[in-house]
C-alpha cells in the first residue's frame, strides 16, 4: 500500500518535486527558472530545497556558467521513487 | 522520516492535489520550451528563409547548378554555425543528461541518407543533362530534402501535438506545389514557406504550448 510522504506533502515542496519530475531522470534545472515557474521567492525556495536535500530527495549543484555562479537542482532516484509513491497514495485516496 | 503520520487528505483534496501536480508539470515543460526551443525555431526559420532567398537570387550569378550548389553549401554551413553560436549564447535553463540515442538517431538517419544517395547516384544523371534539366535535377534534390524535413514535422507531431502534423502536411503540399508549378521561383517559394513554418512553430510554442 503506497504511503503519503510527509516531506513532499507540503504544497510548495510537492510543486518543486512535480516540476523536477517533469524533466529527465538526470536533468538539472536552473534555480531561478524553478522559482519563476512556481512563483516562489529565492528565500522560500531555498528553504524548501534545503529540506528536500536533507531528506535525500534532491541534489543541489552550484557551478559557474560563463564565469557566473549558477545553481542547478535535480531530483534523486530516491526522491523520484518517493514522489511516485506519494502520487500513487493520492490516487488510492481518490478511489475511496 | 516519511513514515511519520500525516493526516490523510480527503478524496476531493487528493484529486485537487493531483490536478495541481499536472498543472505544475505542464507549466514547467511549457516554460522550458518557450524559453529554449521557441527562439531556436524562430532563428532557424529566419536562417532557412534567408538562405533560400539568397539562393534564388544567386542562381543568376552561379552560372550553373554546380555553382549554385556551392553557394548553397556555404550558406547552409554558415546557418548551422550561426545557429550553434545563437544557442551557445542563450542562458541554459536545464542541463540535460547526455542521451546517446539522440546522436545515434542522427547518425542512422544521415548514414542511411548517404547510402541511398550513393546507390541512386544522382550526379551521374546530372552529367548527361542539359542546363535546364540539370537545374530541374537540383530542384528535385532540394524538394526531397524539404519533404524529408516536413516528414520530421509530421512524425514529431504524433508525439508533441496535432499542430505539427497539420503544419508538416501543409508544408509538404506547398513544397510539391512550388516544385511542380513554380520552378523558376522554387528557392524563394521554399524559403518563404519553409522559413515561415519554423517561425510559426516557434511562435506556437511560445504562445500556446501547454
Amino acid at each position: 500500500m503506497p504511503e503519503l510522504d510527509k516531506i513532499i506533502h507540503s504544497p510548495a515542496r510537492l510543486k518543486i518535486m512535480a516540476a523536477l519530475m517533469a524533466l529527465g531522470p538526470s536533468d538539472q534545472l536552473d534555480f531561478s527558472t524553478l522559482g519563476g515557474t512556481l512563483g516562489l521567492t529565492d528565500g522560500n525556495l531555498g528553504a524548501h530545497l534545503q529540506t528536500l536535500e536533507e531528506a535525500g530527495y534532491i541534489k543541489i549543484e552550484k557551478t559557474f556558467v560563463a564565469r557566473k555562479p549558477r545553481t542547478f537542482v535535480r531530483a534523486t532516484t530516491r526522491g523520484r521513487a518517493r514522489f511516485e509513491e506519494h502520487v500513487e497514495a493520492l490516487r488510492e485516496i481518490c478511489k475511496v | 522520516m516519511n513514515q511519520e503520520a500525516t493526516p490523510p487528505p480527503s478524496p476531493a483534496e487528493a484529486h485537487a492535489t493531483l490536478a495541481d501536480i499536472d498543472r505544475t508539470q505542464a507549466q514547467m515543460r511549457s516554460d522550458i520550451a518557450q524559453s529554449s526551443v521557441a527562439p531556436n525555431m524562430i532563428f532557424a526559420g529566419i536562417l532557412w528563409m534567408g538562405n533560400l532567398t539568397i539562393s534564388q537570387f544567386a542562381q543568376a550569378i552561379a552560372q550553373s547548378p554546380y555553382g549554385l550548389k556551392y553557394i548553397s553549401w556555404i550558406f547552409t554551413f554558415g546557418g548551422v554555425l550561426g545557429l550553434a553560436l545563437f544557442q551557445s549564447r542563450q542562458r541554459r535553463l536545464v542541463i540535460r543528461h547526455f542521451n546517446w540515442r539522440v546522436p545515434v538517431l542522427f547518425l542512422v538517419i544521415y548514414g542511411y541518407a548517404a547510402i541511398l544517395y550513393l546507390v541512386a547516384e544522382p550526379w551521374s544523371l546530372l552529367h548527361n543533362l542539359n542546363g535546364a534539366d540539370q537545374l530541374m535535377m537540383v530542384h528535385k534534390k532540394f524538394a526531397c530534402v524539404f519533404i524529408a524535413v516536413f516528414l520530421g514535422y509530421v512524425i514529431m507531431g504524433l508525439w508533441v501535438g496535432r499542430f505539427f502534423v497539420w503544419l508538416g502536411l501543409l508544408m509538404t503540399a506547398l513544397v510539391l506545389l512550388g516544385y511542380n508549378f513554380l520552378p523558376d521561383y522554387f528557392y524563394l517559394w521554399s524559403g518563404v514557406t519553409g522559413g515561415s513554418a519554423f517561425i510559426l512553430s516557434g511562435v506556437f510554442i511560445r504562445k500556446f504550448w501547454k
